[in-house]
This record gives structure tokens, sequence and C-alpha cells, in this order.
């Protein structure tokens, strides 16, 4: 679905990206690994078409989408790809469930009726129907993650983007975003997430692991394995402390 | 002071009428406020060693000889009289400029203008003048225009630097988010307007009438040239705020929700 081919990124003199390459297949859960500042979210970003790459490609569906006019990857991204992000990244003056149906109400691929039917039925499958109309500043750090989760799935994307989906969460609340996000992707939407969190990443088929910019190592977990486990022995064996 | 039939030259007064016989005078309105006289009022006038009784008659405006003119029926002695002017009515159909140089070349020692180029020779000062003032204060206006748009913009785009990186992780096109700052400021604008053209038309008027009675004039009437007022002015303004909005947004591309993420 996916094809990175020796993507580069910079800024002003700072290598970021260095001949970065690997592909994504429909149904894949890939979480990108690595230290701060090796270039995990810039990865994410560049992959997604909000940051502009320097060099090589990044090849969606069979399109290119470095030759996308600013216009058309809005659109590609409204339509095609889900965003979720650390701090979950509400519009003030909406409640939840506005901002759940703002990206389905702008893509206007469907009719207003069948978004706000999609939103409810989303909200109803993540558990927080009863936050529909509170302000974000009336919902738990866990509930308003959700709710982000909910509008990146209001449009059937293609590929959901989570950047460290965990990252501000506590525990509980850390459970209940993995219970979600491994659903999503047992029904078959591709997953690309960046994490420093075992938890998130042991939920994924594919890990890469980035250092300085570029793949340091690969690992393809095997069907049923406790991957947790195997995560940790495969990090030691890359002599990372995680 | 002005001697003779003050009809052939039709002058609205602001008060009363014309002087109708040798007892009645009208004064201009700075004469009349400088020396306290009303419609009705005496005033003595002195004139060839005599103190000549007159009854106020009219108050009209005159911005010739800084203000301070009178019309009244007196037999000036010859020698007094500074000029003469008689208004002549041409026939429909002759050529005013042919009209004038042939009576040029008949009355060599009188001074022949046509009432166009009069009225441009006693006026033109003036006009020039507020010709000039309502040239800046267009282009004042307009300059305030784009400078109130270029804050407004600087202040919503810091206040909504949030909102705008959020909108833009998750689809919004940098056009879509421009538009929007167009729409409202274009709005803003045309309540402005609005407001703008309603109190010109109103308090305008007095306004300008408090500032011209100084020079003779306090009641002005402003006549309204629709195209130019409810037209042309309005494009010139929604078109200037439009392309500073278009300039004064671009900054938005620069924004990006890796700005809002807190590691």
């Amino acid at each position: 679905m996916i094809k990175v081919e020796k993507i580069s990124k910079s800024f002003k003199d700072t290598k970021v990206l260095q001949d970065v390459s690997f592909d994504i297949n429909k149904g894949d859960f890939v979480a990108i690994m690595g230290p701060s500042g090796s270039g995990k979210s810039t990865l994410l970003y560049s992959i997604s078409g909000m940051d502009n790459i320097n060099s090589g490609k990044v090849m969606f569906e069979g399109r290119n989408i470095g030759e996308m006019k600013e216009e058309e990857l809005s659109d590609f991204r409204l339509s095609k790809m889900g965003f979720v992000f650390q701090n979950p990244q509400m519009l003030k003056n909406l409640s939840v469930f506005d901002n759940i149906i703002l990206p389905g109400l702008v893509a206007k691929k469907e009719s207003a009726e069948n978004i706000r039917k999609r939103g409810l039925e989303l909200m109803k499958k993540m558990e927080i129907e009863e936050i529909k109309s509170r302000d974000k500043s009336q919902v738990s750090g866990g509930q308003l993650q959700r709710a982000s989760i909910c509008r990146a799935m209001i449009n059937n994307p293609e590929i959901l983007f989570l950047d460290e989906p965990t990252g501000a969460l506590n525990s509980e609340a850390t459970d209940q975003v993995l219970k979600i996000v491994g659903l999503l992707n047992e029904d078959g939407m591709t997953i690309m997430t960046v994490t420093h969190d075992k938890r998130v990443a042991a939920k994924a088929r594919k890990i890469l692991y980035i250092i300085d910019g570029q793949i340091a190592a690969c690992k393809e977990f095997s069907v049923d394995t406790d991957r947790e486990t195997e995560l940790d022995e495969w990090l030691k064996g890359l002599q990372i402390i995680a | 002071m002005e001697n003779g039939d003050g009809s052939v030259f039709p002058l609205e007064y602001i008060e009363g009428s014309a002087p109708k016989d040798e007892k009645n005078i009208a004064l201009s309105y700075l004469n009349a406020s400088e020396l306290g006289k009303r419609v009705g009022d005496n005033i003595t006038v002195s004139y060839g060693g005599e103190e000549l009784l007159f009854n106020v008659s009219g108050i009209y405006q005159d911005i010739t000889y800084g203000g301070k003119t009178a019309k009244a029926n007196i037999d000036f002695e010859d020698k007094d009289v500074e000029v003469y002017i008689i208004y002549l009515d041409i026939k429909d159909g002759v050529d005013i400029e042919e009209k004038t140089l042939e009576l040029r070349s008949i009355l060599i020692d009188s001074k022949i203008t046509p009432i166009s180029k009069f009225v441009s020779q006693t006026l033109g000062g003036i006009t020039d003048n507020l010709s000039l003032i309502s040239g800046a204060a267009i282009v004042i206006s307009l300059v305030l225009a784009v400078l109130i748009t270029v804050m407004i913009l600087r202040l919503i785009t810091a206040r909504e630097h949030s909102a705008i990186a959020i909108k833009k992780s998750i689809g919004f096109s940098n056009k879509d988010i421009r538009i929007q700052f167009a729409i409202r400021i274009l709005l803003i604008q045309l309540v402005a307007i609005v407001v703008g053209t309603f109190l010109a038309n109103t308090l305008g008027e007095l306004i300008f009438g408090m500032i011209l009675s100084f020079m003779g004039a306090s009641e002005i009437r402003m006549l309204i040239e629709p195209v130019k007022s409810y037209l042309l002015s309005p494009a010139t303004q929604l078109f200037l705020v439009f392309i500073t909005v278009v300039v004064g947004s671009n900054v938005v591309k620069s924004y990006h929700i890796r700005d809002q993420i807190i590691e």
C-alpha cells in the first residue's frame, strides 16, 4: 500500500532522515521506535505528507505524494489518512462530537446525516457516547484520546497514523486505547505508530528501530508469540535500553 | 457691500431673504456671526459721513472675500465702487466662447468672463483645497484599512495558531483556512463600510459644516455621487483588504501540528 523509497529530510543543516526505505502493506501494524530526536515523528509526518522531504519518494497506492499539489494532498490526507497525536488535539469551542465529525463534513464524501450517524457509531464502539456534548476540558485524557481515534476514523481512512498515542495517558487509559487500536487492526485497518511504549509496540507486527534518521534494525513478529517478551529480548539483543 | 438686483444670480438664504428695499440689508454668515446679528435686527452702517440704519432681511453663506460680505440697496458714489458686475443671459444655442470673444472686442475696457470660469476663479482655490483634502482622506483611509487588516490578521493567526495547526493536521488545506480568514475579515469590512457610509451621510455634513463655518459656510449640503460612494469606494476598500488578507495569511503555510505537541 505504501512504498517508502530512500527518503531523506533535513532541517537546515541537520539531517533528520537519511535514505529510509520500507514498505507498509494493507492490514499491517508498523511501529516506529527509537530514542528521542532520532527522527521517528518526522518519518511519520514525511510519509503522511505533512512534511516535505528533500529526496526520495513516498508512493501511496501507486501515487507519489511528493508530486501532489498542496490542496490535492490535503484532500488525499482527509480521505485516506487518519491521525492521532500524543496530546489529543481538539478544537476549542466545539463539542467532542462536533470535533469528531468535522473532517467528515469537510470531506463531503457523505451526507451530513450519515456522518453524524457514523460519528455516533464510532463513539459507541469506543465507549465514549456519554461525552458527546461535552467540551474537551470536561473529559479525561483517555476519553479524549479515544475521541481522537473516532475523529481519525470518521472518513474511513486507508491508514491510521498514531504519534505517541499513549504518551500522555495513565496506565488505565493506555489499556483502553491499546485495546481499541488492537481491535481496529484486527478489523483490517492499516496502522503506523510512533512510540516509546513497549506495550504499544508489542501490538504491532513489524517494528522499525530508528537511530539518527536511519533504520538501525527491523523486526517482524511471528503470529502467536508473547510479543512483549520477544520485543524485550530483541531490544536487549540490539543493546538498546528501551 | 454688494448693491444691485441679486435675483439675477440666485442665492439660497440660510435665513430670511434678499433685501427688498433700501431699508434692508443681507449679511453673510460670518459677518452676521461676528456682529451678533440675526434676521430682524437693526444695524447701522457709516457711509459718506452718514449713519445709515438698516434692518437685517437675510443671512446667506459666502466664502468669497474672507466670508465677510453684505448686500444692500445703497446708492454708492461712483468713486467708491470697486467693481461693476453685469450678468448677461445668453440665448440657447449661442456659443459662449464666441460671444465672450465678441464682447471682449467691443468692450475692451471691461473684463468678460463666462460664468463657468467666474465660478472657477472665485472658488477655484477652495475647490482645489477640498479636492486635495478629500484625496488625502481617501489615501489615509485606505492605508488605515490595510494596517488594521494586518493587525487583525496577526491577532487572529497568533490566537488561533493551535486551531490552525489542528485543522491542517486533519486535512484542511492552507487555502481552506485562508478562505475562512477572508470571509471573516471581509464580513467585518462590509459591516464597517455600511456603518461608515451611514455616518458619512448623517454626521458627515454636520462635521464638515462645522469646519467650513470658519470660512463662512455653515450649512453644507453634501451631494452624493452614487457610483463613487456606493460602488467604487466600497469595491476599492474590499479589494485592498482582500489582497491584504491573501498576502497576510500566507503565514498559515508555516503552521505545523508539530509546534503543538509537547514532548
